[in-house]
């Protein structure tokens, strides 16, 4: 016994080392489990503050690219409202019932698309009723799904995360496939598991498609950019995207007012 | 002892500070991206008792983490170079325990020093990008991020030391 703690006396760096390397360990296999991390992420005031702080700095750095996107965005929404008036068979769209989507407008305060995995933080948290999964999109393009909310922080899990899968369609056609990123240049995602019945070209347009809950139909993502074909199935679907992941700045948040009931149900007729 | 502790203490919040606020804004061809921090074990006094060099070195890998979202990646890869430190310094300058007083990481010779740093921020980078991508595909990819990141690490924190070092001195 003495020899024993003598032992655990002599190495006891040695153990301190080990014991710390385990912790540290468990802390990165959580995070790979996302929705099970809740101890290090940047969704905490002390963090969320940080962020903020330095991204304002580098912030007077992009003005004018951010007034020339928001200038666009505010062009395309103009033509559209302009169509939506003077288009005589967009009359009959029912315009009572309210939309099943509403956005909550947030800046991205910290935003390191130079790693393998992902994770951005949002300038807005729970007190503008953010919760966890929602999606978060551009005006023409899907950033991710939201993950933990603080009171005035939000972390999200961004496209370019080993962890993300994001269902998506043709334009041209109805078929669907999701989009994964293979972590090596962030101007590209994958498009996966489309059947070889979708007969694709190079630059045809890839959108949302309507089966997650996370995202409206319809928003453009990205153009084809490459493909192979290998016994009779797509292989490598190279998919180029409209935004610029480098250079995100005020995305929009989604929120889906019947996404829980919608959950549950899908839930609920899975366990039976 | 505790007046030191402290000092290189506070370098817990110090260097997290710095690394988000100005080395993370540092982005050369898109990927490459200086870790400045792990100068801390490169300015922490050289001691026989790694105790408490373990376990500031954990506290300031966590707090990095908390700011980047990396669950452990950085505590884990800092806590393994402060570990290491001392077995690359012997084997470089031929010296052992017993020579430990006469070592000052401001009296090596440049190149010993160099050397030094080097290897460390080397192992340092390559733990924390394997982990960070969790597989050895594209093991040749891996190796160019951790070979020209070490670059611009190893620049800036030879930059950082000489300043240290040069305050240290005059104080």
């Amino acid at each position: 016994m003495l020899q024993l703690i003598k032992f655990f006396k002599n190495n006891s760096v040695f153990f301190l080392f080990v014991f710390l390397e385990l912790i540290a360990f468990v802390f990165i296999i959580k995070s790979h489990s996302f929705h099970h991390s809740k101890y290090l992420n940047s969704a905490n005031a002390l963090s969320g503050s940080l962020l903020n702080k330095s991204n304002q700095i580098s912030n007077y750095f992009k003005l004018s690219t951010q007034n020339e996107t928001l200038a666009k965005e505010n062009e395309l929404l103009k033509n559209k409202l302009e169509q939506t008036t003077y288009n005589p068979d967009n009359q009959q769209t029912n315009t009572n019932t309210p939309s099943k989507y509403t956005s909550i407008s947030a800046k991205v305060i910290s935003n390191p698309y130079f790693k393998r995995n992902n994770i951005l933080t949002l300038d807005k948290g729970s007190n503008d009723s953010i919760k966890p999964n929602m999606g978060v999109i551009l005006s023409n393009g899907i950033v991710g799904i939201t993950l933990k909310v603080s009171k005035n922080f939000t972390t999200v899990l961004s496209l370019l995360n080993s962890q993300t899968k994001i269902n998506a369609k043709m334009q041209k056609s109805s078929h669907y496939g999701s989009l994964a990123w293979d972590g090596n240049d962030f101007t590209e995602v994958q498009l996966m598991d489309l059947p070889i019945q979708a007969n694709i070209q190079i630059g045809d347009t890839i959108m949302s498609g309507g089966k997650s809950v996370f995202f409206p139909e319809g928003i453009p993502i990205g153009t084809i950019n490459d493909f192979s074909i290998n016994n009779k199935s797509y292989t490598s679907i190279k998919v180029r995207l409209f935004a610029d992941f480098s250079a995100l700045d005020h995305v929009y948040v989604i929120s889906n007012r019947f996404s829980e009931e919608q959950i549950k149900l899908e839930s609920e007729s899975i366990d039976e | 002892m505790n007046s030191t502790l402290l000092k290189y203490g506070s370098l817990i919040f110090l260097l997290p500070f710095l690394q988000v606020s100005i080395f993370n804004n540092i982005l050369l061809l898109d990927y490459i991206n200086p870790l400045f921090y792990i100068i801390f074990v490169f300015v922490f006094p050289l001691s026989k008792n790694k105790t408490n060099l373990l376990l500031i070195s954990f506290l300031l890998g966590i707090c990095i983490d908390l700011l980047t979202n990396d669950g452990g990646i950085h505590a884990f890869s800092l806590v393994f170079i402060a570990y290491i430190r001392l077995f690359f310094l012997y084997v470089l300058t031929g010296k052992n325990d017993s020579d430990l007083d006469q070592l000052k990481i401001s009296k090596l010779s440049f190149p010993i020093l160099f050397i030094w740093i080097s290897l460390l921020t080397f192992i340092h980078h390559f733990i924390v990008f394997y982990l960070e991508q969790f597989s050895l595909i594209r093991f040749d990819n891996l190796l160019l991020k951790t070979f020209l990141t070490s670059l611009l690490s190893i620049v800036l924190i030879i930059f950082g030391l000489q300043l240290f070092l040069k305050k240290k001195s005059n104080a």
